[in-house]
């Protein structure tokens, strides 16, 4: 089986759409994750003079995340009382935010949920951070889910108006990045940053490859004489496999080998060079590479089922859409891919890592039975060679009579 | 000679055999082969029949592509339900085919071979490099298969059907684009190829089987129409092929009275030679029926019987 990988993974290196692959996953690279702005995000916070960019009127300092519980739950309220008054909310469905209509129901969760609040903001010592998402979060159930209240989608943070607020949220900035350093969790935040990105293209380019990987027997006209072969199937469609997820691995293990050198490298954190390709390696495998290796069982599989690449190309572009957003905290079975678009938060991730555990699980084992499934129906098709033509002709044509003709040569 | 009930059997060889036993193959309503029966010993067997006559449904059966719709196949004592084994046993050129894209000769030969379950490289070169040589084309094997001739490429589809030494090789038209030296060449090679083992022969080339072949099988509308020695087919056409010289007018007038076999001008005259039960025109002489006209005097009967 080793000699048939080498060689599927030859014939990989000769497609073009592998190549396009790889500047597609450089390409994503270099303008979401090693950017200015991803510097700038990993990077210690600054403490400078504080510059309004709004007008006299109404100064603008920049935008600050909740300082504590009763700037929370004080956000909080507000963003439920809009919601109220105006009788909509934002919800997100397949990957858009749309506003939607609220019902009574759903408007005496929100009352009520802003009463809770009204209680947490007469004594907000008495509460904790968690205490008051968990308000939102159960708002966020009553809505049916997917809703702006959900942790991660939505945001209760505030714009800073004085020079004293802006000076104050300069200090908890950088107390929070000091925070994060001295927990060890710069260089894991940097790889978790770079795996959401790069889990965009993982998520929907392999499949361009693998949904005509076994189909290719048939439209080089070469599977007759493969098929009366006595190959397994399993070894067959197993070798294919194995060799395109590795050819398609190693791309993303080498990015993750550049990530981490040169955000070491960027951000001048001497002597961690080897932590940072160790830790991106790490989260690289454990979160990018299931996503990509079920992209290619997914392929072959629909290619087989289906007999047609385009099938799976079609229902994986879906399945994309429906894992792009939230950009943190939702990590359903149905999540092909792990978002989490933030290099801080880490405290988030802690309280998450047993859902994504469970989720990387569910697609490594069906990863495993994806590519069963596809040697299974190759070798079902494989002695079915009338029933192909049969297809491909009544798809063509419109007329199961030709291809029976056709198959009596 | 045609019909008979059960299996029909030709040779006395044993060892390796293939019996086909009431084999039918349909498509939807169409039947493809119709209650099939016989039995071939080793050596090069020949299987004629007209377009549509079910030769290339019967290969692919044979090849394990098509599941028969009912009757068995046993191929030296395996049944095609097997079909691990059965595809160890056979080695098969389809009448259309090509390779992957970008590769060369010997990636093709080594590809399918380790397909076939030849594991050593050492073995898979060995095997290649004499195959290579025996279908002529040693100083091609780092050509792309797409920059090969018609004739090359079906030399080197007959190489990749026998590298894994099938006791049963079927071949579909396989001299299809040959010149008529690699013709003969060709011919010879599957002789060397059919000791100890089966050549199953599906052509057009009517030539092909009288050279090469000791029995054959003649498939006419999905039935066995003829299984047997070549011989006793040229017997069944003796006395029925005559052949006469005609003047041009004379021929114009009445070439369609009977069935023509040849055809040749010679000066102001036409040479015919045409199959009839009695003497066509005055003056015409029978001669010695060729494997060829007893070929079409058979297909002549069947088309006058359906």
């Amino acid at each position: 089986m080793m000699a048939l990988i080498g060689k599927e993974m030859r014939m990989t290196l000769r497609s073009l759409v592998f190549y396009l692959f790889i500047i597609a996953s450089v390409f994503f690279y270099f303008t979401s994750y090693a950017t200015e702005e991803t510097w700038g995000e990993l990077g210690s916070p600054v403490i400078s003079t504080p510059q309004n960019v709004g007008t006299i009127e109404h100064p603008y300092y920049g935008w600050k995340q909740p300082a504590d519980t009763r700037d929370l739950a004080e956000q909080m309220r507000k963003e439920m009382g809009w919601n109220l008054d105006a009788g909509t909310s934002q919800k997100i469905r397949l990957g858009f935010p749309f506003k939607v209509k609220l019902n009574e129901k759903e408007k005496t969760a929100l009352s009520a949920a802003i009463s809770q609040l009204d209680e947490v903001l007469k004594n907000p010592d008495k509460y904790t951070m968690d205490e008051v998402n968990t308000i939102a979060e159960s708002v966020n159930n009553q809505l049916g889910g997917k809703s702006i209240y959900q942790q991660g989608l939505g945001e209760f943070g505030s714009a800073i108006e004085t020079v004293d607020e802006a000076i104050k949220a300069q200090e908890a900035d950088l107390a929070r990045y000091n925070a994060k350093v001295n927990a060890g969790e710069l260089l894991p935040g940097a790889a978790r940053y770079f795996s959401d990105y790069l889990s965009l293209p993982a998520g929907i380019f392999p499949v361009f490859l693998s949904a005509f990987l076994l189909l290719r027997d048939r439209s080089s006209r070469m599977n007759e004489l493969i098929y009366s072969r006595r190959i397994s199937p399993w070894v067959y469609v197993g070798s294919k496999f194995i060799a395109q997820g590795v050819m398609l691995s190693m791309i993303y293990l080498i990015l993750a080998v550049i990530g981490g050198w040169q955000t070491v490298d960027t951000l001048g954190l001497t002597g961690q060079t080897g932590q940072a390709i160790v830790i991106f390696l790490g989260y690289t495998a454990w979160w990018l590479l299931p996503t990509l290796w079920i992209s290619v069982a997914f392929g072959m599989f629909g290619s087989m089922l289906f007999r047609r690449g385009i099938v799976p190309i079609a229902l994986q572009i879906v399945w994309w859409f429906m894992s792009v957003l939230p950009l943190l905290g939702s990590y359903g079975l149905n999540r092909l891919f792990i978002r989490f678009n933030s290099p801080n938060d880490y405290e988030l991730y802690w309280k998450w890592t047993d859902e994504i555990a469970l989720n990387r699980s569910f697609y490594l084992i069906l990863t495993v039975l994806l590519a069963a499934g596809a040697a299974w129906l190759w070798e079902r098709n494989r002695s079915r060679l009338d029933s192909a033509k049969m297809l491909s002709r009544k798809t063509a044509k419109g007329s199961v009579a030709a291809s029976a003709a056709e198959a009596l040569r | 000679m045609t019909g008979e009930q059960g299996v029909i059997r030709t040779g006395e060889k044993t060892g390796m055999e293939l019996i086909i036993n009431h084999l039918t193959k349909t498509y939807g309503n169409k039947q493809a082969l119709q209650d099939i029966s016989f039995r071939v010993g080793e050596g090069i067997h020949g299987l004629l029949g007209p377009n549509g006559a079910g030769k290339t449904t019967l290969m692919r059966l044979l090849a394990t592509l098509l599941e028969p719709t009912s009757g068995t196949v046993e191929i030296g004592g395996v049944t095609l339900k097997d079909k691990a084994q059965i595809r160890e046993l056979v080695g098969y050129l389809p009448q259309e085919f090509a390779f992957y894209p970008g590769m060369t000769v010997v990636e093709a030969m080594d590809y399918l071979a380790l397909l076939s379950g030849i594991a050593g490289r050492a073995e898979r070169k060995r095997r290649i490099d004499n195959l290579l040589e025996l279908v002529n084309l040693t100083e091609q094997r780092r050509t792309k298969v797409k920059a090969l001739s018609g004739g090359m490429k079906r030399r080197l589809g007959v190489a990749q059907a026998m590298v894994h030494e099938p006791k049963l090789l079927i071949v579909d038209e396989p001299t299809a684009g040959l010149d008529p030296e690699e013709r003969i060449r060709f011919r010879r090679l599957l002789s060397r190829f059919a000791e100890g083992r089966i050549v199953l022969l599906s052509t057009h080339v009517v030539e092909d089987v009288e050279s090469t072949c000791e029995q054959m099988t003649v498939l006419h509308k999905g039935r066995l129409r003829y299984h047997g020695r070549i011989g006793d087919l040229t017997a069944a056409a003796a006395g029925r092929v005559w052949i006469a010289e005609l003047d041009r007018v004379e021929w114009e007038r009445d070439r369609d009275r009977f069935p023509v076999l040849s055809a040749v001008p010679e000066g102001r005259n036409m040479r015919v030679r045409v199959l009839a039960d009695e003497q066509p025109y005055a003056g015409a002489q029978q001669t010695a029926p060729s494997i060829e006209d007893a070929y079409l005097h058979l297909m002549r009967r069947e088309e006058s019987f359906v």
